[in-house]
């Protein structure tokens, strides 16, 4: 094994140039896939890591919604109704609004999501009130005037202690905590109680109702989510129930955004599979003679087969190393707006995947070696050395 | 003799050819996905006979977040350099159409106005006072027809369908053009944090008159708006969400896969001349011009570049009919053609570094060599 290896360094090594462009290639290439891939988590985590990190079984919509939280607004009576059922261990009052905020960083677009009535005093969620928010990464969960942020916006300046105004109405919030992946609609996202989060709406439009999007509800332990689901259809009446996977599949774009990247990272790693094929095939054919004199020195074709591969997958390697260091690059750099990130379970993925097509991609050039005969190309040198087993057959007078 | 050099090695051409195909694949989709996203979500607004869009202070640009009381637009109508305001509103919601359920995005305006469809053909925009609507022709597919009724399901009244218009996409979604009055009628039930007990809109819309000076008259609808952003329509349409972020992101990926298709056929260019060194010289030496040579070899990297392009565009237009039809993406011609060229193109700078030195292999070197 260790023999193929060096044999397949050597190799690379006579020609350096080419080597390093075929590296180059393969790398961009892979860093395509892993980058398409990082896009692709990252925007579906940016849309969806609200309702990802709501600790809730259960979101009630209004049935006119068509499962969008942004297009669903329910009666506040929807919250005594759902609290009121069986198997229900807590409904919580969902809501969501934009606002412009100016803040640590200056003016941005800033989604507020209000989670639950405000506890007794200036306090943070306590006991089952607090069991449906997302677990702060540092700080607290907010009380009344509170905000938790998401932890990618710390560096941006939104840390604990940092003061949020929203416009229009001018509420200001006071940052108590961050939280890992709790943003929505690719929006910098800040969750605060429900009672803020209506103060903060009707602020900004004292003419305008303040209702609330959607209804959060956990179940008591041991009661099934479909059941609890019916009985709350029953209950709510104009609404639509969905556990907490349905919602996030059916945010607006989710299905087609992952389609769109699917097909993407499919083609791109295709092309990366064909062009190493393509280049070791043609290097194979090149070096034909060079592999005759071996099979002729006594080398089997399963070793030289295994230069082959072993070579594949040193270039293969070497791109995969470049282009996740690019891409750890990338998302070190990505700004609070849009982070890139780069998750262990994404690289070795598309290790495995780069691993898989390389070994896949040998499968011609392995073959051609196979076929060769040593005792044939060596009794007639020139260029008929260079055809393979089965053609030169062919060749009989 | 490059056709001759080509035939002989069928199994290279075609190895050669599929690799390149997937590559001019994968740009001609991102190309294809560039302009459906940007038509689908900015087609309203780059269609529109407005030149200027002023947003609220507070909105940073954004139609949902920015409102005006409609009693501005006489102000705006009145300054210098103005030809004519409009205003607009803007909502998506789900409306149930004859066949089924679709999300919409509702447009109010003022039909007299600039940021106004087009007129409708077949059919006619709606009258002042009339719960209708001039919709995209888009819907014609979802079984929408002239008189035909769309019932908004977060409530408001119902629009009768009064004609068609080909005023592009919002948001990626069909547009229906409907009163600014109907829209805040339909913005205050799906959205009743929203309502207001006078007539709004969300963005006021202005057309110059012909010597006006652009910067000017932005500064001064700005300042008769109390710090408002008044940003030309090209500016409007980066404004739409998410919109100049995607272009950004696709056109860097465009970009990429130029780079590697340059980079591959210079990889293969450079195989087959070290794999024909003997070869060239053999040629060189019975009189051939390096000229010719080079023609040949860059030919070799060509006519499979050529039949990729092809391929890919194929392969693209088989993905997008196969597509349902709400994905975003779309080949116009011009963008089709330009990419095809920009692929030639790599292909050819990519080969031109392996063709020259091809092309100047010394005879009597290489001989002795081989």
């Amino acid at each position: 094994m260790m023999g193929a290896v060096n044999l397949a360094i050597a190799q690379l090594r006579r020609a350096p140039g080419r080597t390093a462009l075929l590296v180059l290639v393969v790398a961009v290439l892979l860093f395509l896939v892993q980058y398409l891939a990082a896009v692709s988590s990252s925007l579906q985590e940016l849309n969806t890591g609200a309702l990802r990190q709501l600790r809730a079984d259960l979101i009630i919509y209004s049935a006119s919604s068509d499962g969008s939280l942004d297009a669903s607004r329910l009666p506040a009576s929807a919250v005594v109704m759902a609290a009121r059922v069986g198997g229900v261990a807590v409904a919580q009052p969902l809501g969501l609004a934009d606002f412009t905020a100016t803040g640590p960083g200056g003016r941005y677009e800033l989604g507020l999501i209000g989670l639950g009535e405000d506890p007794a005093g200036r306090g943070a969620p306590a006991g089952p009130a607090a069991a449906m928010w997302p677990r702060p990464a540092s700080g607290s969960l907010p009380g009344p005037a509170g905000a938790l942020t998401d932890t990618t916006e710390v560096a941006a300046g939104l840390g604990t202690g940092r003061r949020l105004t929203l416009r229009p109405g001018g509420i200001s919030l006071r940052v108590t905590g961050a939280a890992s992946g709790i943003r929505y609609d690719g929006l910098v996202t800040a969750w605060t109680t429900f009672g803020s989060w209506a103060r903060a709406v009707r602020a900004g439009n004292p003419a305008g109702a303040v209702l609330p999007n959607a209804v959060a509800v956990r179940a008591d332990p041991g009661v099934a989510a479909g059941v609890l689901a019916g009985r709350l259809a029953a209950a709510v009446p104009g609404s639509t129930v969905l556990t907490r996977s349905a919602a996030i599949a059916g945010v607006p774009g989710a299905g087609v955004l992952a389609a769109t990247f699917g097909l993407l990272i499919a083609v791109a790693f295709i092309a990366a599979v064909l062009v190493v094929s393509s280049v070791f095939l043609l290097v194979t054919v090149q070096r034909q003679r060079v592999w005759v004199l071996l099979r002729g020195l006594g080398a089997t074709a399963g070793r030289l087969g295994l230069a082959v591969m072993a070579q594949a997958v040193v270039v293969v390697a070497a791109a995969f190393a470049a282009a996740s260091a690019a891409l750890a690059a990338v998302a070190a750099t990505s700004g609070a707006a849009f982070p890139v990130h780069a998750p262990g379970g994404l690289i070795a993925a598309t290790a495995a995947a780069a691993l898989t097509g390389t070994l896949l991609s040998c499968i011609l050039p392995v073959r051609r070696i196979g076929r060769l005969d040593p005792a044939a190309a060596l009794a007639r040198p020139g260029a008929t050395a260079l055809l393979p087993a089965r053609r030169r057959a062919g060749d009989r007078p | 003799m490059m056709v001759i050099e080509l035939w002989r090695r069928p199994g290279r051409l075609a190895g050669v050819t599929v690799t390149m195909t997937a590559l001019a694949a994968l740009a001609v989709i991102l190309v294809s996905l560039s302009s459906g996203l940007w038509a689908g979500a900015t087609g309203a607004i780059g269609r529109s006979s407005a030149d200027e869009f002023a947003f609220s202070r507070d909105s940073l640009g954004s139609f949902a977040r920015s409102r005006f009381p409609l009693t501005e637009l006489a102000r705006v109508a009145r300054l210098p350099g103005v030809r004519a305001a409009g205003a607009l509103g803007t909502l998506t919601t789900a409306m149930s159409l004859p066949h089924q359920t679709v999300d919409v995005a509702v447009m109010g305006s003022q039909f007299s106005g600039p940021g106004a469809p087009p007129a409708a053909l077949p059919g006619r925009l709606p009258r002042a006072g009339e719960d209708a609507a001039a919709v995209d022709v888009a819907l014609r597919a979802d079984g929408v027809r002239l008189g035909s009724w769309l019932r908004p399901l977060a409530g408001g009244p119902r629009l009768r369908v009064t004609g068609f218009v080909a005023a592009g996409q919002f948001e990626l979604l069909p547009t229906v053009w409907t009163s600014l009055a109907t829209w805040q009628a339909l913005s205050a039930a799906a959205q009743p944090e929203s309502s207001s007990s006078v007539p709004v809109a969300q963005v006021l819309t202005v057309s110059l008159t012909a010597r006006a000076r652009q910067r000017q008259v932005q500064d001064e609808v700005s300042a008769a708006l109390g710090g408002a952003t008044v940003i030309g329509r090209d500016q409007a349409m980066l404004a739409v969400p998410g919109a100049a972020a995607m272009r950004t992101t696709i056109a860097e990926l465009i970009a990429a896969v130029l780079g590697v298709a340059a980079a591959v056929c210079a990889l293969f260019s450079a195989l087959q001349a070290a794999e024909r060194r003997a070869e060239l010289a053999r040629l060189r030496a019975l009189g051939a011009s390096a000229r010719r040579l080079g023609m040949t070899l860059l030919a070799q990297t060509g006519i499979p570049a050529i039949l990729a392009v092809g391929a890919a565009f194929l392969l693209t237009a088989a993905l997008l009919a196969a597509a349902p039809p709400q994905f975003p993406a779309a080949l116009p011609l011009p963008d089709a053609a330009g990419t095809g060229a920009l692929i030639l193109l790599a292909a050819g700078a990519g080969a031109i570094v392996p063709v020259v030195r091809a092309a100047s292999v010394d005879p009597m070197i290489t001989m002795e060599e081989q």
